[in-house]
């Protein structure tokens, strides 16, 4: 027997993606707004210190774009390459949280940015704040999860193929 | 089934739109961007006390000026004045965003009174 197609489903389900999506919109401007009213105070760094700490911040944030963007190219890939193949929506769940984690992470990655951009600003002198460092953190470890997603997926869709 | 479907289907575009002003309209909020930060120049006699705002003690002593968020923040700086006696003041400040405030510590208290 051959499972349905996920897009063929019933409006009901296009209404359950939709709903998740406004209730997932919600709750990141929530964790925006938490992250941008922390309070800081700061003793700023030297000039060459903070060029230092910006450096390898955006090499770090260059690396997790480059590698969550990579993700969504492998997974999108693996879903496309075996066009007669239907997956089943209990099969697809960690293809599903793989590419919603890897997508907040990019949310989270470009926040950080913004509030990397916000410090430089306004010279507040130094990276270590919770404005950036929350994201920063939240950026990595959403990558991760997705990591673990996109391997859980692959390894069942290897089975599969065996 | 035929009439939640039905249901379904109509709510779809408003659900859509609502996705739509979700995704657009927090990047113009005021709340979804930081406030801008306030300055606080805390000085003393004789300088090189030690500064600590929000129970975090800071990394450089009198007389500097720290970056602050915006709102209340309990300030305290302690050291020894020319004496050698122990001199102590504590105040809640208010700092506004884009703000320059300063305060002046010595061995009686705030100088000018901190209100």
């Amino acid at each position: 027997m051959t499972a349905k197609p996920l897009t063929g489903r019933l409006p009901i389900a296009r209404l359950s993606f939709y709903i998740v999506c406004v209730v997932l919109v919600g709750v990141m401007w929530q964790v925006t707004n938490y992250v941008n009213s922390r309070p800081y105070p700061t003793a700023p760094e030297s000039q060459p210190e903070m060029d230092k700490a910006v450096d390898a911040y955006e090499n770090i944030n260059n690396l997790l774009i480059t590698l969550g963007t990579g993700l969504l190219g492998a997974m999108g890939f693996l879903l496309t390459s075996k066009p007669r193949q239907h997956y089943r929506l209990r099969e697809m769940w960690p293809a599903i949280l793989s590419a919603v984690f890897v997508g907040l992470s990019l949310y989270f990655g470009y926040i950080s940015y913004q509030n990397v951009e916000f410090v430089l600003l306004n010279s507040v002198g130094t990276l270590d704040v919770d404005l950036v460092q929350l994201p920063k953190t939240a950026h990595f470890y959403t990558l991760l999860l997705g990591v673990f997603f996109f391997a859980d997926f692959v390894m069942q869709d290897l089975g599969k193929a065996d | 089934m035929k009439r939640t479907n039905m249901k379904a289907r109509r709510l779809l575009p408003v659900l859509k739109l609502a996705l739509g002003c979700l995704f657009l309209f927090p990047a113009l909020l005021q709340s979804q961007m930081p406030q801008r930060p306030g300055r606080l120049t805390v000085d003393s006699t004789p300088p090189g006390a030690a500064v600590t705002i929000d129970s975090q003690p800071m990394s450089r002593p009198t007389p500097f000026t720290f970056v602050l968020s915006p709102g209340q923040h309990s300030v305290s700086v302690s050291g020894k004045d020319q004496a050698g006696r122990e001199m102590r003041c504590t105040a809640s400040l208010n700092i506004v965003a884009g703000s320059a405030k300063a305060v002046h510590c010595t061995a009686k208290g705030w100088d000018p009174p901190v209100k």
